[in-house]
């Protein structure tokens, strides 16, 4: 969105106004309330929940000293947080090169760029079906592998699997990290490169020595988002997973499957806080990157 | 070009071999669900269907009722952004405008939504909107789309109430505007462009939404997300194929109408997750 530069947003109409304005947040008000009423609340509840037994009154820890105890449970935060990091490595792979070459100018650059959005900007569900259509038994990419070039004598089995959970994480969710990558690549200064090439580096010294330290906090900040939208995953694998259920799909199957709501409760309580603490590291980055460049 | 030697030609065909691979990797399941959508007993294994039907999207409309359906996803969208933009428009003036004592808290406030998995509020969303009678109702889904689609407005909305440049509103004020004059004339043309946007997000994170849908949606308020996942959930891919053409082209040209308006990294900042 283009803006002009304005000298100082804050001042009201008519007169500068010094002092703090407490009545400004009547405007905000309706919000703060909606927020309450259909965010906090329910929020509120669930952490409610979480403490109660369940079958009757009472406050405990069971269901947190449960689930964090559990091998069951245990399997399933380790899965979540396997696929999301597998996906992350994946994506960063990919995006690097991907941000590299998009830096070049060359024909179709601009439906590059737009395909790199279209996998987080439509409802992952579509794509998720679209994917698991391509990589199934009889799919297209089986099909080629098998009758076309015959490097497999049989079909790859791909859907249901946890490489193939990675791989449409990586689908979906790559975007994330390629466009702040990109954006950290771009705003790298091409005289300092330059500079390097001047010296007699090679182009893999130039990346190595020059292009990769510049890059890094890029690297962590689309790290860090990547694998928050991996970790909240819900739909992609609630139809891709099959046995694998993540910990979002575990907590809708059992609140709405098995109706154990403390117990899902107390998983949603810990994924939310795992989610939380990630985000404020994210910040942290984000602001120490701004106050850099 | 960041600096001025030519590519070697091996290295020129090794990066339009993996563009390429990359356009495939992104493009195919797409492909796959129009000929899954188009194609009559087509099993795989071939690289086509035999021939092409329009019987998905017949079945769609006999057995799921897809008309109702869209125009469900339909008023649910428009609610939702019209709710959105009531609320995040004055929030969005106070923050940009006004000096708001805490506005840090009133922000965090604001983006806490953003900030845990959908999942995680989703569950006490269900149960609490549940209590008060409102799953299955239009008002119920499009209150909980308002949660995902408020705090993007809002930041859409304070960069755009910033930009407005002071002299303007003075010179309103000199040539006689009162104050609800000076917002029609001239506060609302100049941030129709953030307000549009705003709009457009706000449908569109309706319209995509799965999670906060399937807690509560009942028989008279199924989206497009939540059909095509139930249908998909009864073995019909096909049909499930055919819904997801309905609900994909729509978002697309949504989707390409936003791009031109707000720069793709804070869309996805907004869109989902953090």
């Amino acid at each position: 969105m283009k803006q002009q530069p304005v000298e100082s947003p804050t001042v009201t109409v008519g007169k500068a106004r010094t002092r703090l304005d407490w009545a400004a947040w009547a405007l905000a008000l309706p919000l703060v309330v909606f927020l309450a009423f259909a965010f906090f609340y329910p929020l509120g509840y669930t952490v409610v929940q979480s403490f109660l037994k369940e079958h009757g009154a009472g406050a405990t820890l069971l269901n947190y000293s449960q689930f964090l105890a559990s091998g069951k449970g245990q399997g399933v935060l380790l899965l979540t947080v396997f696929l999301s990091l597998m996906a992350t490595l994946v994506s960063v792979l990919l995006s690097v090169p991907l941000a590299l070459v998009l830096r070049k100018r060359f024909f179709g650059k601009s439906f590059i760029q737009f395909l790199m959005l279209v996998p987080a900007l439509i409802p992952a569900l579509v794509g998720a079906l679209g994917l698991l259509i391509l990589y199934d038994r009889t799919g297209w990419l089986n099909y080629f592998l098998v009758r076309v070039v015959h490097v497999a004598p049989h079909p790859l089995v791909i859907d249901y699997t946890i490489p193939g959970m990675i791989l449409f994480y990586v689908w979906i969710y790559f975007p994330y990290g390629a466009l702040v990558i990109l954006s950290g690549l771009q705003s790298i200064d091409p005289s300092v490169e330059e500079a390097g090439v001047v010296l007699g580096a090679s182009p893999t010294r130039v990346f190595w020595s020059i292009v990769f330290p510049l890059l890094r906090p890029s690297l962590w900040a689309g790290s860090i988002l990547i694998f928050l939208q991996a970790f909240g995953a819900f739909s992609v694998p609630l139809i891709t997973g099959g046995n694998h259920r993540p910990l979002a799909v575990m907590i809708y199957t059992t609140a709405t499957v098995f109706l154990e709501w403390p117990r899902a409760s107390a998983m949603a309580v810990i994924m939310g806080l795992i989610q939380a603490v990630l985000v404020m590291v994210f910040r942290r980055l984000q602001s120490g990157k701004e106050a850099t460049s | 070009m960041t600096f001025g030697f030519r590519m070697r030609p091996w290295r020129r065909l090794l990066m339009i071999v993996s563009l390429a691979l990359f356009v495939l990797f992104i493009i195919l399941p797409f492909v796959m669900i129009f000929l899954q959508a188009f194609g009559a007993d087509w099993f795989g294994m071939e690289p086509l269907p035999r021939a092409w039907t329009l019987k998905w999207f017949q079945w769609a409309g006999e057995t799921v009722d897809i008309v109702k359906v869209l125009i469900n996803t339909l008023i649910i969208g428009f609610l939702a952004t019209v709710i959105a933009l009531a609320v995040s428009i004055p929030a969005a003036w106070a923050i940009a405008r006004r000096r708001l004592p805490l506005k840090g808290l009133l922000m965090g406030l604001i983006l806490f939504p953003r900030m845990i998995p959908e999942i995680t509020y989703a569950l006490g969303v269900g149960r609490i909107f549940y209590f008060l009678n409102l799953t299955n109702t239009y008002l119920g889904v499009a209150l909980a789309h308002v949660i995902l689609a408020a705090p993007f407005a809002v930041l859409v909305l304070t960069s755009t109430f910033e930009g407005i440049d002071n002299r303007l509103l003075e010179a309103g004020t000199v040539f006689g505007c009162n104050t609800s004059q000076l917002f029609l004339r001239v506060i609302l043309p100049l941030a129709l462009p953030g307000i549009v946007a705003a709009a457009l997000f706000s449908f569109l994170s309706s319209y995509n939404d799965f999670v906060l849908t399937l807690m509560l949606y009942g028989p008279d308020t199924v989206t497009l997300s939540v059909q095509t996942f139930l249908t998909f959930g009864d073995g019909y891919t096909s049909v499930a194929s055919a819904i997801s053409v309905i609900l994909l082209i729509p978002a697309l040209l949504f989707l390409a109408a936003l791009l031109r308006m707000v720069k793709p990294e804070n869309l996805l900042g907004g869109l989902k997750g953090a």
